[in-house]
């Protein structure tokens, strides 16, 4: 009798189980938000960039629902179940529509850095050393653009790191090639190596100018090309002059 | 008696359930509205949306060091993607040192420890973003990178300034999950050969990583 009852209970209990796990998943696929879709059409691709391709397109007044995001993209459920990827643009409409507020930094990338910052890095020598920058362009108008550079040398005695900052000239801009000048001034750090004695670490400003040329690739990559004379300010009445060559990479976001 | 209880909890949970099931099949379904309101009963927030931006992996390789052997390499990296383009990795990794070679010609030890530590940090560039077609039906997404950094090779626990560049090729499994072949060259100066030198290492790895 005792086991009978006992087996019933455990039936219950199964039963009990199951119908809150389904409730549980009927619920789950309430956790993501839906929205309607307000412009004309979004194109649904099947990754999160713009190389991947277009296999679907959701048409206005389809209910959506908003299942995550990556980067500027975000992964969507149709009503019929396919799921793809739009971008943040392209359903900005729909999203303000439900009342989402576009965030300051968001605000931020569309007003000032989409189409606009360019960010750089590449290799090079510097004084025949090895060195590596990093750079960050923000263009003031059509051919004048402001810099900030770091540029990291390995030398046999220890390392260097330059600071600086400039503006760029871009006297022609091509479909295939563009030219710039530049010019600006810095600090140099220099870092001697722990095996040296008697050898301090040393803080000098600096003043460069130079050529480059930039081809672009594909979409927003370019290929740069760099040559810069530095005149390094070692004391008062000292220079030293240093020429850097660089290949790198650059793109606008 | 608490077995009793028990019992009846859950029934009621079972019937509660079944009832509201039934009673929403059987709710008139309501007619269209006359008039549509434009806006939405629901408002969306941002913070709901989970965001996937950080990969992680780990990795499997071959590490070949410059003027000696090729020794196996393991390490992991950690990415942030800033746009659908470009993307910024951190890795850090351990091989070794082969001195098999040297040991035999001079039965002395070149370093005394043969394990190598390198850390990175790099930027990527997602070159061709696209899809592969695996059979006429079945497609899946891949990009092919450009990557290339800055970090610290460790050798014979001396810290080298490290460069690296290289190309790499990925597939997504699914949208979290993806595999990849990293072909890289590290270039680091050395004094192991008897002159201090720049020396170029190839590796090669293949890993594994998930989007969270």
């Amino acid at each position: 009798m005792a086991n009978r009852e006992s087996r019933w209970r455990l039936f219950l209990f199964i039963l009990c189980v199951v119908h809150l796990a389904v409730a549980g998943e009927a619920f789950g696929e309430e956790k993501f938000q839906r929205a309607t879709v307000v412009e004309p059409f979004l194109e649904i691709h099947t990754g999160p960039a713009v190389g991947y391709p277009i296999f679907y397109v959701a048409e206005k007044g389809e209910e959506i629902r908003l299942l995550k995001r990556r980067t500027d993209w975000y992964k969507v459920r149709l009503s019929n179940g396919k799921e793809g990827w739009v971008n943040r643009r392209e359903i900005e409409l729909t999203l303000l529509a439900q009342g989402r507020q576009k965030n300051f930094m968001e605000r931020f990338y569309d007003d000032h850095v989409a189409g606009r910052l360019i960010m750089g890095w590449g290799v090079g020598t510097f004084g025949g050393d090895p060195s590596l920058y990093v750079r960050a362009d923000y263009p003031l108008n059509e051919t004048i653009r402001t810099e900030v550079v770091a540029t990291f040398v390995a030398g046999d005695q220890g390392s260097t790191q330059i600071y600086g900052g400039g503006i760029v000239i871009l006297p022609y801009r091509g479909r295939w090639l563009s030219l710039s000048a530049t010019m600006g001034a810095g600090v140099v750090k220099s870092i001697p190596s722990d095996l040296l004695i008697n050898a301090t670490r040393d803080t000098s400003p600096e003043a460069h100018a130079g050529i480059g040329l930039s081809i672009p690739l594909v979409r927003n990559l370019f290929l740069d090309g760099e040559f810069r004379n530095f005149t390094v300010f070692t004391s008062t009445d000292n220079t030293q002059e240093f020429q850097e060559y660089n290949l790198g990479l650059s793109f606008q976001f | 008696m608490g077995r009793r209880v028990l019992t009846t909890v859950m029934a009621i949970v079972l019937l509660a359930g079944w009832g509201a099931a039934a009673l929403a099949e059987n709710l008139p379904q309501s007619e269209e509205p006359v008039i549509k309101p434009e806006t939405s009963e629901q408002e969306l927030s941002e913070a709901k949306i989970d965001t996937e931006s950080l990969e992680l992996g780990a990795f499997y390789g071959a590490y070949s060091m410059d003027g000696f052997g090729t020794t196996g390499v393991y390490g992991f990296r950690l990415a942030y993607h800033l746009t659908e383009d470009v993307f910024f990795e951190g890795t850090y990794a351990v091989t070794r040192f082969d001195q098999s070679t040297f040991q035999q010609l001079t039965g002395r030890s070149l370093v005394a420890d043969d394990q190598v530590v390198y850390w990175n940090v790099d930027a990527g560039y997602n070159l061709f973003p696209g899809q592969i077609f695996l059979t006429r039906r079945k497609t899946i997404n891949s990009t092919i990178f450009l990557i290339g950094g800055l970090g610290q090779t460790s050798v014979d626990r001396q810290d080298q300034f490290t460069f690296n560049a290289g190309t790499g090729f990925k597939l997504f499994i699914t949208d979290w999950l993806d595999i990849r072949l990293d072909f890289r060259l590290h270039a680091f100066q050395s004094d192991l050969t008897g002159k201090n030198e720049m020396t170029y290492n190839l590796e090669d790895t293949a890993s594994i990583g998930f989007f969270f």
